[in-house]
C-alpha cells in the first residue's frame, strides 16, 4: 500500500462552505470583520485599534477594502496561513491567539462567497522594519505572494487588508447600504470603532455602543432608550425593558417585556452576541424556560455556543448564567410589587402564565406574586387575593371535565372551585399550603362534590327505592350508577358525575362498538387495568327538581323508563360527552316513546 | 374565545406548552365537540393534536386510542387524511403494545402484520417494522427471536419512515450494550454525544443507558459526568420514565441516597401510575432500588411524597412501601410471565439486584 495526497477543489469546498457552514453569501462581512476583530486582539502593544471598510469602483467592477490595524501577517505567517487552514473550523468557540492563523484563513476564504479573487496587503506588527506583503489568490486554488515594492513601512502602518471584486452576480451585497446594514447587522456591539467610507461620506457601525451599557440622565430616560433599541432590533413595540447581567458566563444585555402574550409552543428566540459579534437571533437555552414572556438581546463572554450556533453548551456554566439572568427578572418583579403595583398588574394581566411557570417553581415568586395571578372558578374569573378572602380552604380539580361538570352545581351552592387543569396552575396549587400560613388545599372531583348534596332520609330512600332500581337497570350496560340527592340548582335535573377511568373505558367501549375486531382486541387490552377497578359514573337525579319531584310519584313503569333514560341522554348532551350508537337509539325511543304517551294523553284527555 | 367551540379549544390546545397534560385535555374535548357536530376534518386534527400530546405527556394508552380511531376514519375514507403522519403514531403505538400484558402475543403479531403493510409503501425494506420487531421480542422475552430480527434490521435499508438519525445511532448503541459490548456502543453515538445528531428525545435517553454500564466498567468519572449532563436533558422530560429509572439507580450504586431521594420524588407520581405497564415495572425496580438501599442504611422512616398508599403526609414507612413495591413487582412480573409464555420478564423483576435490572430491562 502506498500513500497518496488527494487534491481539495477549492471551488467546491467554498461551495460547500457556503451551502452548510455559512447561512448565506452575506456572511463574508460577518467574517472578514470577525478576522479585522481577532487581529485586533492578538496585538498586545499600545495603539488605537480601528476597521475601516471602504468601497469603491475597481477596474473589474466594485471594490470592498477591510483594513485593520491588528497584529498583520510576516511573510512566512502567509504561507502558514493557507497551509493551515481548516486546521480548525470552530471559529468563535474557542476563538483562542494560538488558532488565529487557521482561522484567519477560514473567514478569508468566506470572500470567495462573493467574488473570485482576494486580494491581501499586510504588514506585520511584530517588528518595526516588517515589509508590506501582497497576497493575492484566486478561487481556482492558486496564489501568488511577494513583497510590494509600491507600498512601503511609512504609508502602510501595521495591520491588514483585504480586498475584494464583486463578482457580477454579487454586486448588490457590495453596496454600500447593504455593508452598512450588514456591517451593523453583525458588529454594532464590536469595541474596535469600525466606519464604512463611500468616497462621499464616513458610516459609523458602532459608535453607539451596547445602549444598556450608556449613561442616562434618569431611569425613565433609560428605559426610554433601552425600548427604542428593542423597537428597531425586534420591529415590535415592547411593554418594558429589563436590564440583565450575570457574572457567570460573563453575560449582560436587556429583556424586552413582550406586550402581548406569546404561545406557551413558540421556542424561545433571543438575540445573542458573542464576544460583540452577533451569533444568533435564534439562541434558545440563554433565558431560564418560564421567562418566555421576554426576549432577550444578550453580550455573552464567557459561553460555548454549540456547532448549530442557536444554542449554548449545556454545562455548568450555562446553568449558572441562566439562573443569574432570572434573577435579574425576578428583582424586577419584585421591584414593581414594592414600587409600582399598578404595572404589576398590566403585566400579570398579559403574563399571568409566565408568572405561574415562574412560582410554580419557585416558593419566592410564588409568595411575592400569588395574590395577582388570576384563576378560572366556578365562580368565575377570580384573582387569587379574591379566592382567599371568600376562603382559605382551596378546593380544586386537575381535571377540565370535572371542573365543566361541576362548575354550574358548585356556583349554585356559591362554593368556589379551581380549575387546575391548566398548565401549571395544578403545581402551585397544591405547593400553597408550605408556602402560604393558613391555607390548605383540596383536589375535588365530582364523587366528592356529590358528598356535600343533601341524603334522603330513610323514609325517602324506602319510598324511592323502586325508581332506583329500574335506574339501575335501565343504566346496566353503561357503566352509569344512579343516585338521588338534594341539590342546587333547582333547575338542573340531573348532574352526570364522571371519574376518568369510567370515561376512559367508556371512550374505548364507544370505539369498539364501530371498530372491527383487531383494534376491538388491542383496545381491550389497553384498558383491561383500568376496567378491573370496576369504575362507574353517577347520574343524579336532583330531589329538588319539580320535574324529578313528579317523576317520581309517576306510578306507569314504562313513562318513568322513558323519562329515565332520555333524562341520562340529556345529562351526557348538556356535558359533551359522546354518544354511543346505542345512547342514540336510547334517545330516539325515549322521545318517541314519550311523543307516543302525549298523543295517548291526549286522546285520552279528548275523549 | 369559547370553552364550546372546537376550533377554540383547539387553538387553545395547539398553545399548550408541548408536554402539557392540559393540551391533551383541550385536544380531546375539541375532538368530542368536532364529532357531536359531525365536523370529520376538525376531528381528525383534534384526535391527531390529543394523539401527539398524550405521547408527550406520558399517557401512551390515550395515544393508542387517538390512533385507532384516526386510522378507521383513515380507511373509511382512504384519500382524505395525511397517511404518513398517521403511520408515524402507528409506529409508536405498535412499539409500545407489548408493554400492555393484557393485550394477547396473537394480537401483537397482527397489529405488527397490519403496521408493516400499510408502511410499506413508505419503508419497502421493512427496516422501521424490523426494528419494532426486535424491541416486541425483547419485551416478550423472546431472546432468539430479538437476536433474529436485530440481524434483519440492521441488515435493511432504510426508508422515508424510518427513526430520525439520532434515533437510529442511540438504537444502535442500545443494541450493542444489549450485548455487552460498551466500547462498540459508544462508538455508535459519536456523533450524537459531540452535539452534531440530536431530537426530542436524543441524547436525552443515550446518556441514561451508558451511566451504569460506564460505572461497572470503572469509568467513574466519565459515568459521573454523563449522569449530570443526561439529568439536566431529562428532567424536564417527565415522561422519559424509563431515562429517569436508570439516572436514579446510578445515585444508589454511587451511594448518593439524597440525590436518588429527590430524583425519585421528582417523576414518582407519573413514574409508579406509568398506563404502559413494563415502563412501570422498570421504575418500579428503580423504587425499589431506592428504598431497599434506605432500609439497608438503616433507615425506617424517610421525609419523601410517593404517590397513592406509599406513602403518608409525606411520610414513608420504608419497610411497608417496600413491601408494596415488591407486591406490585410480582402482580405484573405474573402477568407479564402470563402473557409471554416465557420467564424472562419476569426473572429479570424479580432478581436480588434491582439495579441491574434496571439496566438490563427493554426501555427502546
Amino acid at each position: 500500500m502506498s500513500a497518496h495526497k488527494f487534491q481539495v477543489h477549492l471551488g467546491g469546498l467554498i461551495d460547500l462552505l457556503s451551502h452548510h457552514l455559512y447561512s448565506g453569501p452575506e456572511v463574508y462581512v460577518r467574517e472578514l470583520l470577525q478576522n479585522a476583530v481577532d487581529a485586533i486582539a492578538a496585538r498586545d502593544d499600545a495603539f488605537d485599534p480601528r476597521i475601516d471598510i471602504r468601497l469603491d469602483h475597481g477596474p473589474d467592477g466594485p471594490r470592498l477594502h477591510v483594513r485593520d490595524n491588528g497584529i498583520g501577517l510576516t511573510e512566512d505567517e502567509v504561507h502558514r496561513f493557507l497551509a493551515t487552514i481548516g486546521e480548525s473550523s470552530k471559529r468563535g468557540v474557542d476563538a483562542v491567539r494560538k488558532e488565529f492563523l487557521g482561522q484567519f484563513g477560514i473567514g478569508l476564504l468566506s470572500g470567495f462567497l462573493v467574488s473570485d479573487h482576494i486580494e491581501l496587503y499586510t504588514r506585520s506588527a511584530k517588528t518595526e522594519d516588517a515589509p508590506v506583503i501582497h497576497w493575492r489568490g484566486h478561487k481556482d486554488g492558486t496564489y501568488e505572494v511577494g513583497h510590494d515594492p509600491d507600498r512601503t513601512a511609512a504609508d502602510f502602518a501595521a495591520g491588514t487588508e483585504v480586498i475584494l471584486t464583486a463578482r457580477p452576480d454579487a454586486h448588490a451585497l457590495l453596496d454600500v447600504d447593504t455593508v452598512v446594514g450588514l456591517a451593523r447587522h453583525y458588529g454594532s456591539l464590536l469595541e474596535p470603532p469600525i466606519v464604512v467610507h463611500d468616497g462621499m461620506a464616513a458610516h459609523p457601525i458602532n459608535d453607539e455602543g451596547a445602549p444598556w451599557r450608556q449613561p442616562y440622565a434618569s431611569p425613565g430616560q433609560r428605559r426610554e432608550a433601552l425600548l427604542a433599541y428593542g423597537q428597531r432590533v425586534f420591529n415590535q413595540r415592547f411593554f418594558d425593558a429589563v436590564p440583565l447581567v450575570s457574572s457567570a458566563g460573563h453575560v449582560d444585555g436587556v429583556a424586552f417585556v413582550l406586550a402581548h402574550s406569546p404561545s406557551l409552543a413558540q421556542h424561545r428566540a433571543d438575540r445573542a452576541y458573542l464576544k460583540g459579534m452577533l451569533l444568533s437571533d435564534r439562541v434558545d437555552n440563554l433565558m431560564p424556560e418560564w421567562a418566555f414572556f421576554v426576549r432577550g438581546v444578550l453580550d455573552v463572554r464567557g459561553l460555548r455556543p454549540t456547532a448549530s450556533r442557536e444554542s449554548f453548551a449545556d454545562d455548568d456554566a450555562l446553568d449558572l448564567a441562566r439562573d443569574e439572568l432570572g434573577d435579574c427578572l425576578r428583582r424586577y418583579l419584585t421591584h414593581l410589587e414594592q414600587h409600582d403595583p399598578e404595572r404589576l398588574t398590566r403585566l400579570i394581566a398579559v403574563h399571568h402564565l409566565a408568572l405561574k411557570a415562574l412560582a410554580a417553581d419557585d416558593d419566592e415568586s410564588l409568595r411575592l406574586f400569588i395574590d395577582y395571578l388570576p384563576f378560572e372558578t366556578s365562580l368565575g374569573r377570580m384573582l387569587f387575593r379574591d379566592i382567599r378572602v371568600k376562603t382559605p380552604h382551596i378546593a380544586y380539580t386537575p381535571n377540565l371535565d370535572a371542573f365543566r361538570q361541576m362548575a354550574a352545581v358548585a356556583a349554585a351552592q356559591g362554593s368556589c372551585i379551581v380549575n387546575a387543569a391548566y398548565a401549571y396552575e395544578r403545581r402551585l396549587i397544591e405547593r400553597l399550603p408550605a408556602v402560604l400560613d393558613g391555607i390548605t388545599v383540596q383536589e375535588v372531583d365530582a364523587a366528592s362534590l356529590l358528598e356535600s348534596f343533601g341524603e334522603l332520609d330513610l323514609d325517602e330512600r324506602d319510598l324511592f327505592a323502586d325508581f332506583l332500581a329500574e335506574a339501575r337497570h335501565v343504566l346496566a350496560t353503561r357503566q352509569c350508577e344512579p343516585a338521588l340527592k338534594r341539590f342546587a340548582p333547582t333547575n338542573l335535573p340531573t348532574l352526570f358525575a364522571d371519574n376518568p377511568d369510567a370515561a376512559f373505558v367508556r371512550e374505548v367501549e364507544r370505539q369498539q362498538d364501530e371498530g372491527d375486531d383487531l383494534w376491538s382486541a388491542v383496545l381491550d387490552g389497553v384498558a383491561a387495568e383500568r376496567a378491573r377497578a370496576m369504575p362507574k359514573a353517577q347520574l343524579v337525579f336532583n330531589l329538588n327538581n319539580p320535574l324529578v319531584e313528579r317523576l317520581l310519584t309517576v306510578d306507569d313503569p314504562a313513562l318513568r323508563q322513558l323519562s329515565i333514560q332520555t333524562l341520562y341522554v340529556q345529562a351526557l348532551l348538556l356535558g359533551h360527552f359522546p354518544l354511543r350508537p346505542d345512547d342514540l337509539r336510547l334517545l330516539a325511543d325515549g322521545m318517541i316513546g314519550l311523543i307516543e304517551f302525549g298523543l295517548d294523553a291526549h286522546a285520552r284527555w279528548v275523549q | 374565545m369559547s370553552e364550546d367551540n372546537p376550533y377554540d379549544l383547539l387553538s387553545q390546545a395547539r398553545a399548550m406548552p408541548e408536554k402539557s397534560e392540559a393540551r391533551l385535555l383541550l385536544a380531546e374535548r375539541a375532538a368530542k365537540l368536532f364529532e357531536a357536530e359531525g365536523q370529520l376534518d376538525g376531528a381528525f386534527d383534534a384526535h391527531d393534536e390529543a394523539c401527539d400530546a398524550a405521547c408527550w405527556s406520558g399517557h401512551p394508552d390515550k395515544m393508542i386510542l387517538h390512533t385507532s380511531w384516526m386510522l378507521k376514519k383513515h380507511d373509511e375514507h382512504p384519500d382524505r387524511f395525511d397517511e404518513f403522519i398517521l403511520l408515524w403514531r402507528y409506529k409508536w403505538c405498535v412499539a409500545e403494545l407489548p408493554g400492555f400484558p393484557a393485550i394477547g402475543r396473537d394480537k401483537i403479531e397482527d397489529m405488527l402484520d397490519d403496521c408493516g403493510r400499510r408502511m410499506l409503501g413508505f419503508d419497502p425494506a421493512g427496516e422501521a417494522i424490523k426494528k419494532i420487531r426486535f424491541w416486541v421480542a425483547r419485551m416478550l422475552g423472546d431472546e432468539p427471536g430479538a437476536h433474529d430480527w436485530a440481524q434483519q434490521w440492521r441488515a435493511a435499508e432504510q426508508g422515508i419512515i424510518s427513526d430520525c438519525a439520532a434515533c437510529e445511532m442511540d438504537n444502535e448503541a442500545e443494541y450493542w450494550l444489549w450485548k455487552g459490548e460498551l466500547e462498540r456502543a459508544e462508538a455508535a453515538v459519536g456523533p450524537v454525544l459531540d452535539g452534531r445528531r440530536a431530537c426530542a428525545e436524543v441524547p436525552h435517553r443515550t446518556y441514561a443507558r451508558f451511566i451504569v454500564p460506564l460505572w461497572r466498567a470503572g469509568r467513574t468519572d466519565q459515568a459521573a459526568d454523563w449522569d449530570r449532563t443526561g439529568y439536566r436533558l431529562v428532567h424536564k422530560h417527565p415522561k422519559m420514565v424509563g431515562s429517569h429509572a436508570h439516572h436514579i439507580v446510578y445515585r444508589v450504586i454511587t451511594g448518593d441516597l439524597d440525590e436518588a431521594v429527590a430524583r425519585l420524588e421528582r417523576v414518582a407520581g407519573l413514574g409508579l401510575s406509568y398506563p404502559q405497564q413494563m415502563t412501570r415495572l422498570c421504575f418500579l425496580l428503580a423504587t425499589r432500588a431506592v428504598l431497599g438501599a434506605l432500609a439497608d442504611a438503616g433507615r425506617d422512616e424517610v421525609a419523601l411524597a410517593l404517590p397513592g398508599a406509599l406513602s403518608e403526609d409525606g411520610r414513608v414507612d420504608v419497610n411497608a412501601a417496600l413491601a408494596q413495591v415488591r407486591n406490585q413487582i410480582e402482580e405484573l412480573a405474573e402477568a407479564f410471565d402470563a402473557r409471554n409464555q416465557t420467564r424472562t420478564i419476569g426473572d429479570l423483576a424479580r432478581s436480588d439486584d434491582p439495579v441491574g435490572a434496571v439496566e438490563r430491562f427493554p426501555m427502546p
